[in-house]
């Protein structure tokens, strides 16, 4: 039937007022506006976070002490809480004696951000023989990741999309897996030691219980969703059984897979800072919590940043590779 | 009812023509074809016992409303789907299952998107054994016959729907079937596109030696392109008529004002038009009318 176009009236594509600009609703803003709001979305948060640390009216809540006076218990650079301080400043003045000194502070897990700048300097850049490595702790975890994720994927992926192509094969796999996936993870720490000793073993057994069950159901489900057209099509031009799914079902859904495992990566993240806690502790986790007994919040948060930007930036620049890799999928309009 | 429409006397030339095209080897031979699907707690027919033959280079539609099987009937052929009664020979040979000896082009084009147009042209040939290099042969001179050689290294993302459409025939064509199934391949092109299409479908069709079973719900389109019309009614799917088209293939492609056309397609139109009338009274209560009184209060 003849789709007889619909009339519109000229320049109605154009007229919308330029004064709706940045607050118009369902509009994408222009690359210069979305760049600005994209480092906005970051700057925001870094000016609260200055503000509450150098604006010393805002919050800081405790007294950090510069001089204790004749307060017995106060010590310089410790942190008493506002009315404290204010009650010790009370009775010694009334009791002659000499008040203690303070300046505003916040509590000690609020450090300031040229702090934890400082901190990622030296993790990035450390003195000679210092202490404990940041990168090291981070290198560390890093591998752990890597070969659980290998390990996972070389059985889940084929067997995610076996399942997916084959229902036979998804009916005898797919109830034990989906049973499985409930159980959690951690639980199988004490197992897995037992089993795998205390270093790294375990901990990539956990990685990889916690990522391979969901890995075959999702990937399973992602090669159900392949335009069954597609499969009919290469049927009706001889193609059959492995070779139907080496031809067709692969390449029809590897970029959908591709994003599936870019997102069970992350999920592997998470794993991992459980798997850490096994055994004998490692890798950031193991760094971040040794840190924190320390009060040593400043590398806490300097970890925490790295895990950040490492996750985030792996992210962006596999999205990149992914659009590389499968320029057929982008050059859709 | 619709005998009343009787198509015109052949002519001395159309007579000839289709004496020539029945004498030529059977390609298609449907018999007795019932195709029944589980319904709620029983079982509908779709197609309740097809016959059908079709000889070599005879083009060949099919028409009906919709709910006939027409769509089901080319996928049975295909081996998409299988029948519960009946046979299907393509060439003495019974079907069992998809085969090389009858390619399908669909509604929906199905050109595979990772692949390039040249890949997905040569996807068959390579299913079928051929060295690469010679796949890539064939398949450049199949892209040169539907006239797109040069976008040989475009992404079907890339084309119109037009052009999807024939690199889509192409593909079927390189693995040179018999019968080429094509189910209602136009429908989602706009009216000019689809005019071009038609045009372009014979013309390659009357260069090459293939059988076209054609799928379609558009009366012009079956009339301006078949030899031979398969007329089905619904429920269950049943031949009404196979109609002979009293016409010749002139150089400049058929036109709809050629008077022996109007005839026919009046006649399929007075077919479907009763069977559809018949089939409606059948199941479907007509929608209650409602009167909106109440709207346009003090209008004319």
């Amino acid at each position: 039937m003849a789709e007889a176009a619909i009339p519109q009236p000229a320049g109605a594509r154009k007229s919308r007022p330029v004064s709706a600009g940045w607050f118009a609703v369902g509009r994408a803003p222009s690359p210069r506006a979305r760049l600005i709001l994209g480092v906005l979305s970051f700057l925001l948060p870094l000016a609260i976070w200055s503000a509450v640390s150098y604006l010393p009216f805002l919050w800081h809540p405790l007294i950090e002490i510069t001089d204790p006076g004749d307060v017995a218990y106060f010590e310089k650079g410790m942190r008493a809480p506002g009315d404290a301080f204010a009650a010790e400043v009370e009775a010694a003045k009334a009791g002659g004696q000499a008040p203690p000194q303070g300046v505003p502070a916040n509590p000690v897990y609020l450090p300031a951000p040229h702090e934890v700048a400082v901190a990622l300097w030296k993790a990035v850049f450390p003195a000679e023989g210092g202490g404990t490595s940041l990168l090291g702790a981070f290198w560390h975890s890093v591998q752990i990741i890597f070969w659980a994720f290998l390990i996972s994927s070389a059985v889940g992926v084929p067997l995610g999309v076996l399942c997916g192509a084959y229902s036979s094969i998804g009916r005898l796999t797919e109830p034990f897996v989906e049973f499985f996936r409930y159980l959690p993870a951690p639980a199988f720490g004490a197992l897995a030691v037992a089993v795998l000793g205390i270093y790294d073993g375990p901990k990539i057994a956990i990685v990889v219980i916690g990522t391979f069950f969901q890995q075959v159901l999702i990937i399973a489900a992602t090669t159900r969703r392949v335009e069954y057209a597609l499969l009919e099509a290469a049927q009706t031009l001889g193609a059959r059984n492995l070779r139907l799914v080496r031809r067709v079902v692969v390449p029809a859904i590897l970029p959908d897979l591709y994003n599936d495992q870019r997102i069970l990566l992350g999920w592997a993240w998470t794993y991992l800072i459980v798997a850490e806690l096994v055994g004998t502790s490692s890798g950031i986790t193991f760094f971040i919590t040794q840190q924190a007994r320390y009060q040593h919040f400043e590398n806490v948060y300097a970890a925490i940043l790295i895990l950040g930007v490492v996750g985030f930036g792996s992210d962006l620049l596999l999205a990149r590779l992914g659009r590389w890799l499968f320029p057929w999928k982008a050059t859709s309009a | 009812m619709s005998g009343s429409l009787a198509l015109p006397e052949q002519s001395e030339d159309v007579r000839a023509r289709f004496a020539r095209i029945k004498a030529r080897e059977e390609i298609l031979q449907v018999r007795g074809l019932v195709k029944r699907v589980p319904s709620g707690s029983g079982e509908r027919t779709i197609l309740g016992g097809i016959d059908l033959v079709t000889h070599r280079r005879e083009f060949l539609c099919v028409v009906g409303p919709s709910g006939c099987g027409k769509s089901t009937l080319i996928r049975t052929i295909a081996g998409l789907e299988e029948a519960q009664g009946g046979d299907i020979l393509v060439t003495g040979r019974p079907v069992h299952g998809p085969g090389p000896d009858r390619a399908m082009v669909f509604q929906g084009y199905t050109l595979f998107p990772w692949l390039s147009v040249l890949r997905n042209v040569m996807f068959g040939l390579e299913m079928a054994g051929l060295p690469k290099a010679e796949a890539d042969r064939q398949a450049r001179q199949w892209l040169t016959l539907v006239g797109l050689e040069p976008y040989a290294d475009a992404y079907p993302a890339q084309l119109s729907g037009g052009m999807k459409q024939r690199v889509a025939i192409a593909r079927a064509l390189a693995i040179q079937p018999r019968i080429l199934l094509m189910d209602e391949p136009f429908s989602a092109l706009d009216a000019r596109t689809r005019a071009r299409m038609q045009a372009y479908l014979v013309d390659i069709w009357r260069k090459i030696d293939v059988t076209i079973l054609f799928i379609t719900h558009d009366l012009d389109e079956a009339v301006l392109l078949a030899d031979r019309i398969l007329v089905l009614k619904a429920n269950p799917g049943e031949v009404v008529e196979l109609m002979e088209v009293p016409a010749l293939r002139p150089p400049g492609g058929r036109s709809l004002d050629d008077p022996a056309l109007e005839a026919t397609l009046a006649r399929l139109e007075s077919l479907i038009h009763a069977h559809e009338q018949a089939g409606a009274e059948d199941d479907e209560p007509a929608p209650p009318v409602v009167k909106l009184d109440s709207v346009g209060h003090g209008v004319d």
